[in-house]
């Protein structure tokens, strides 16, 4: 590696981009206006629309028929499925929250020890009040005192509000009928089960409220807000934009190999390494000012246009390192595409449709959790994926440190990966066509 | 030096039947202008790239010849100026100059003596400040060949140097090409132009086919075939069908 050679292709590149103002408004304003439209676009459907499925991590401490019933009604309606092993050891509460807290799951939902007695104990104390209230006296023996459920759900930070208040609904009622199928049991009253739908239950309401305990997990210093389509769609689509600079660069490498420039390059003694190396730091520093740029009109032109302000729960430090992280990746997957393709329509075309499937797939376009199981597998397998967690780690569910260099080595090992190819590739097509 | 020494270079491209260049043993004297000539598709340009070890061949060897000794081609000692201009048209000269400079690993200093020295030579100076795309074809000629002297080195190879360059800029790169040959440099010329060739090359080769079919003198060639000219001579050699 020749330290000259590389400042010299830095200082090339960035004359070179400079000089074309055009271009460089593009890079920098249709970004903006892109997030502001998906932002305004994504705004109203962000709000209602109806999740298709979910994992749901599953700690059963109580072991008594609560829990198995509750299981048996989430597993019944389709579009939950439990996972209360990971790694084929079982889930305990802590690698529960942890595994929420990470993003890896979106909910996780705990029954306590002692959840199952409370409820025999609440419904024999509504038999009492019952039976005391026809003239009978108080016959079953109760524990003095209303305590809750305690049964517990926690949340991924970037789980919507309309989700969360969704299946918290939802498990309200899961319990609430539970707990009147025991009732109508106790007081051998038969077909509970159809009948208690039916009820309205109000005279109950009482005794059942506060069973549910909702846990917001992130870090403790992460302010709780509504992930909101700016949450989503500003990260999100910086990624996009960042991933876009592959157009310019592959057609950079494109225009060098067609205008014999690659030809007097090639000619010039030392590694062709030090002029990849030298546009991959160029490259990699514009996406970084990419980012900034955005990211200062995303939060001065949205609420312009009435969207919510993006949050930034962290210092810049972070938000910048994952987004260098991206830009490498970016770029290095750049100059694989412009050293593979030979026309500037050939990488065009593969590129962009290469940056649209991955972001489709790696959660730009929908959150991943409501995708299909098998393409939420795929997505963990997109570079996309890979940045926006990142900033979804840095924008919303705060930074743990091991999660948040993991992903940044998957992204720099992939852009090391791509330089390796290119520069293979570069060799073998010397050796046979010269240029 | 003592030259270029070719043995048995042979190269086919992938997917082509024939071989571009064909088991060729060729010599190229230090301190000459040797002009390598044939029609289209002969081989020129390969040859020239292999030379320039910017494609590698299926067999045989390249080597310079220094003071009784062979080594492999260095890039160092050769300046290569390809058929295709291969500045970067949106940079200036000057920029385009001092990039190329600074990937040879020359000083800042040395690239700005040699900038002033080369453009006063090429009568560029007027140009320096003007981006690339906006300079005319004999401009942007000249200032390939700059590029490749920039590093001052003991072999020029100029591929097709004067085609498509207008008199008064052709009348130049000659001039300059005299110059650096009287200075003891090894030039390796290939053109269309024979009559540009007969004055200017020592040596000249002829390929055809891949193949080299004739190497020497031209005063002696011509003498030897009983021709008056080289293009005469070239005709009897291959013929008078069009290649393209």
């Amino acid at each position: 590696m020749n330290r000259r050679r590389i400042t010299a292709t830095i200082i090339k590149e960035r004359i070179l981009l400079f000089r074309d103002p055009g271009g460089l408004v593009m890079l920098i304003a249709m970004p903006i206006m892109l997030i502001i439209a998906m932002a305004l676009v994504q705004d109203g459907p962000f709000k209602d629309y109806q999740d298709v499925g979910f994992k749901v991590v599953w700690v059963d401490n109580d072991h008594k028929p609560l829990g198995d019933s509750l299981r048996a009604m989430f597993e019944k309606s389709g579009r939950f499925t439990l996972i209360d092993s990971y790694k084929g050891i079982p889930v305990t509460e802590a690698s529960a929250k942890k595994l929420v807290e990470e993003g890896e799951y979106p909910l996780g939902v705990l029954i306590p020890k002692g959840s199952y007695s409370e409820m025999l104990n609440r419904s024999n104390k509504l038999i009492n009040t019952i039976g005391k209230a026809s003239g009978q006296p108080s016959i079953i023996p109760v524990r003095p005192g209303v305590d809750s459920l305690q049964i517990t759900l926690f949340f991924d930070p970037i789980a919507k509000a309309t989700i969360r208040m969704a299946i918290q609904n939802g498990i309200e009622k899961m319990l609430f009928k539970i707990q009147l199928d025991l009732l109508f049991d106790k007081m051998n009253i038969p077909g509970s089960s159809s009948e208690s739908q039916d009820m309205e239950g109000k005279e109950y309401e009482s005794l059942l409220a506060d069973n549910i305990i909702v846990e917001n997990l992130g870090k403790q210093s992460m302010p709780t807000f509504i992930m909101s389509s700016v949450q989503h769609n500003v990260p999100a689509w910086i990624v996009f934009a960042i991933f876009f600079l592959i157009i310019p660069l592959s057609g950079n490498f494109i225009k060098e190999k067609k205008e014999g420039s690659r030809l007097l390059l090639d000619m010039t003694p030392g590694s062709f390494i030090d002029i990849i190396l030298g546009k991959v730091i160029f490259y990699s520093l514009f996406g970084l000012f990419q980012f900034l740029s955005i990211l200062i009109a995303s939060r001065v032109l949205l609420p312009l246009v009435d969207l919510p302000v993006l949050e930034m729960n962290q210092s810049i430090f972070p938000a910048i390192v994952a987004a260098t992280g991206i830009s490498f990746a970016a770029v290095c997957f750049g100059v694989l595409v412009g050293s593979l393709f030979n026309t500037y329509h050939q990488a065009m075309m593969f590129g962009s449709v290469t940056i649209v499937i991955l972001s489709a797939l790696g959660g730009i376009w929908v959150p991943i959790e409501v995708l299909p199981y098998s393409l939420q597998l795929v997505a963990e397998l997109s570079p996309l994926q890979w940045g926006l967690s990142l900033f979804q780690d840095v924008f919303v569910r705060g930074i743990t440190w091991d999660r948040f260099f993991l992903k940044l080595c998957l992204l720099i090992v992939f852009g090391v990966v791509c330089l390796i190819i290119s520069t293979i590739h570069h060799d073998l097509q010397k050796k046979k066509v010269g240029f | 030096m003592d030259g270029i020494q070719i043995s048995q270079i042979s190269k086919k491209y992938n997917g082509q039947f024939d071989f571009a260049v064909n088991r060729i043993d060729l010599t190229i004297p230090a301190g000459t202008i040797t002009g390598l000539l044939g029609p289209n598709g002969a081989g020129k340009t390969t040859l020239v790239l292999m030379i320039c070890g910017l494609l590698k061949p299926d067999s045989g060897q390249i080597c310079i010849e220094k003071d009784g000794k062979r080594s492999d081609i260095d890039k160092r000692f050769i300046g290569f100026v390809p058929q295709q201009d291969g500045l970067f048209g949106e940079l200036t000269l000057q920029e385009n100059l001092w990039y190329y400079g600074r990937l040879y690993g020359l000083e800042k200093v040395y690239i700005q003596q040699r900038i002033q020295d080369l453009v006063n030579i090429f009568q560029l100076t007027a140009h320096l400040s003007k981006r690339v795309k906006h300079l005319s074809g004999g401009m942007n000629r000249r200032a390939n060949i700059l590029v490749a002297l920039l590093h001052s080195p003991e072999i020029l190879i100029l591929d097709e140097p004067t085609a498509g360059v207008d008199i008064h800029s052709r009348a130049l790169i000659h001039e300059v090409i005299r110059e650096l040959n009287s200075q003891g440099k090894t030039i390796l010329y290939t053109s269309h132009l024979l009559a540009e060739a007969q004055e200017l090359c020592q040596i000249i080769s002829i390929m055809d086919y891949g193949r080299m079919i004739l190497t020497g003198n031209p005063e002696a060639l011509l003498k030897k075939h009983e021709m008056s000219n080289l293009e005469g001579l070239f005709i009897a050699l291959t013929g008078k069908a069009v290649r393209d």
